[in-house]
């Protein structure tokens, strides 16, 4: 009952990555050019409730969760992926996958993308390849991802997510501590990635990695920009 | 809050007038609650945070598969919680969860698991108030982020020193090691905090508080039986012994009585109705766990409980199957023939004794329990391998 991505794993990501201090990288994998629709009409884009936490680094490199950050950056990602899309003549809407039925199915590719997109994170665009995956084999969630169609008449899903840390002032001097000592001590990183959702396959035809050691989404206009990076490569209409 | 009157009688007759004044309140336990009814934290500080992480558990569990979601079960322990407490009972969620040990655990937002394991053990309602009033106890004085603060500053702590003695010995991890016993005992304390809370609770909403003590006899009597378990350290433990519990529940509980006195029930009926319910999958999971000496001392126990017996024989088949020590077979055999005496008794018995049987060469009676068991469920995913089976002993 731990949640599924948890600070140990990202850590391991992030140096296996072998991050350059002060940049922002993006990765992607993409497997169609453009979007298309079932009907005739532009297609139709639903963004899932987005997976964001912001943490305080502490000076054992213990992080908390910081409930009203945390708050802060998600409004601040709904209102900035809403508006990057819609510039883009995208047909997008929020959707707050509230199941009342806990027994009912919608649930479940929430979940499930949970573990895939951890799984592109790592074996896609990240370094643990695995070996005897077919070269160019899809990424699914299944044909049950169609349940989210029936429910709100979208041909795509996007689902974003985001991890950042911020050094506390215990970090900072745990920084000056250890450089006195001639040990290294790292900041807060951010990691995210942006994952689109074909709703009728439940393939995943679009995945884009971001990472940085800058940018404060605690900030409207970093969070703009954050996003900018997030969704730059997004197939259009 | 203790009247100190020499005259016996009239001490009884002021406490007995007192009780109905207090009976069921929140203030008349010997350790005041911390937190108000409803209370939340501020969303910027460090519970907050904490709380944030302790919802998405919460949200993960409610959709969780391993959830037993029984909605009479789930209702009949949630009127516990109120019986236990009517003020909180609104802040507290009690989830039952498909896990066959013995554990319950307390969460900082009023979300608490039990595990199934405990409805094996246990033998009626006030033994479910002790652990339910142990856990609240731990509600109310907010024990959770209390450890995770001491948690933080033991391992800031424990680092400076790591580094220090690290960077000048090449000795490392010598503070984190130092800061594990210092945690462990101040978790120590806060489990006796919670016995005693639990104990006055469950006192005050009239169940028999030696029961809470009796709790503890039985998890003490399943380890003895458990060859496999080594001795824990009481150092590294995190609760206090089982001996050590027992021994101040029975004193605690002595001196509630004498102090409030009044009729305390047991109530054994509805609580063993509502875990035959979940019955079958506790104890199949139970099974599953292949600690044979633990099966065994609680089916033994069940015996004296009015559950169906011809469960628990069915069970009894069960485990001997599964352990297989020398004589097992028969003892199997012998149990599942008795289970199948009465109706209840799940119909895939017959299929085992067929396994059995036909191990034992007897191929007469493997075949006709293979035939009833085609019979009660001509439809099983495995009915290819038993005609194949049956055709085999031609």
């Amino acid at each position: 009952m731990q949640a599924f991505v948890s600070y140990s794993k990202i850590s391991f990501i992030i140096f296996s990555l072998l991050i350059m201090a002060g940049c922002a990288s993006t990765t992607n994998y993409n497997s169609v050019e453009n979007l298309n629709s079932s009907e005739n009409a532009n297609p139709r884009l639903i963004i899932m409730p987005i997976d964001v936490e912001l943490s305080i680094l502490g000076a054992t490199g213990v992080t908390e969760v910081q409930a009203e950050w945390t708050a802060d950056a998600r409004g601040f990602l709904e209102q900035e992926i809403t508006d990057h899309l819609a510039a883009n003549n995208s047909d997008a809407t929020l959707f707050n996958n509230d199941v009342q039925d806990i027994d009912s199915v919608q649930a479940q590719p929430e979940k499930l993308h949970e573990a895939v997109g951890y799984s592109i994170l790592v074996h896609e665009v990240g370094a643990v390849k695995l070996p005897t995956r077919p070269k160019n084999g899809t990424w699914t969630l299944g044909e049950k991802a169609s349940v989210l169609k029936e429910k709100t008449g979208a041909d795509y899903a996007l689902f974003v997510f985001m991890r950042d840390s911020y050094a506390s002032a215990g970090r900072k001097a745990m920084q000056v501590f250890g450089a006195l000592v001639g040990v290294g001590i790292p900041g807060g990183t951010q990691l995210g990635f942006s994952s689109l959702v074909d709703l009728n396959t439940g393939d995943i035809v679009w995945f884009n990695r971001l990472i940085s050691s800058s940018g404060d989404l605690r900030e409207q206009d970093s969070a703009r920009e954050t996003v900018a990076n997030l969704l730059d490569s997004i197939p259009s209409a | 809050m203790s009247f100190q009157i020499s005259l016996g009688k009239i001490r009884i007759l002021l406490v007995s007038t007192l009780l109905s004044a207090f009976q069921l309140s929140a203030t008349s336990l010997s350790i005041q609650p911390v937190i108000d009814v409803n209370y939340r934290p501020d969303p910027a500080s460090d519970e907050g945070g904490f709380w944030y992480q302790v919802e998405k558990i919460e949200r993960d569990v409610q959709l969780s598969p391993y959830r037993i979601k029984d909605q009479e079960l789930n209702e009949y322990v949630q009127s516990v919680v109120c019986r236990l407490t009517p003020e909180y009972c609104a802040n507290i969620r009690v989830y039952i969860i498909d896990n066959p040990n013995f554990n319950a655990a307390m969460f900082p937002n009023g979300m608490m698991h039990i595990w199934s394991g405990v409805f094996l053990r246990l033998e009626n309602e006030a033994q479910l108030a002790s652990i339910l009033g142990h856990e609240i106890g731990h509600y109310l004085q907010t024990h959770q982020i209390q450890q995770f603060r001491e948690l933080k500053d033991a391992s800031a702590a424990a680092l400076v020193i790591d580094i220090a003695v690290g960077s000048l010995t090449g000795i490392v991890g010598l503070g984190t090691l130092l800061s594990g016993s210092a945690l462990a005992e101040f978790g120590r304390d806060q489990e006796r905090e919670a016995d005693i809370i639990g104990l006055e609770m469950m006192g005050h909403a009239g169940y028999d508080t030696h029961e809470s003590g009796q709790v503890w006899g039985l998890l003490i009597a399943e380890r003895e039986a458990d060859l496999s378990k080594e001795e824990r350290s009481i150092f590294w433990a995190t609760h206090p012994t089982s001996e050590e519990r027992l021994s101040n529940l029975n004193n605690q509980s002595t001196l509630f009585q004498e102090k409030w006195q009044k009729e305390y029930t047991r109530e054994e009926n509805e609580f063993r109705k509502q875990v035959a319910k979940i019955y079958h999958r506790a104890m199949s999971n139970h099974l599953s766990l292949q600690e044979y000496e633990q099966t065994e001392s609680i089916l033994e126990r069940h015996k004296n409980i009015n559950y169906d017996p011809a469960l628990i024989e069915y069970f009894y088949g069960e485990l001997y199957r599964l352990r297989g020590e020398p004589g097992d077979t028969q003892l199997s055999i012998s149990a599942y023939e008795t289970a199948l005496q009465q109706q209840s008794c799940p119909k895939d018995a017959h299929k085992q004794l067929g396994y059995l049987y036909t191990k034992e060469k007897n191929k007469k009676l493997a075949k006709k329990h293979f035939g009833s068991y085609l019979e009660n469920y001509p439809e099983a995913e495995d009915k290819a391998m038993i005609k194949y089976y049956m055709e085999l002993l031609n």
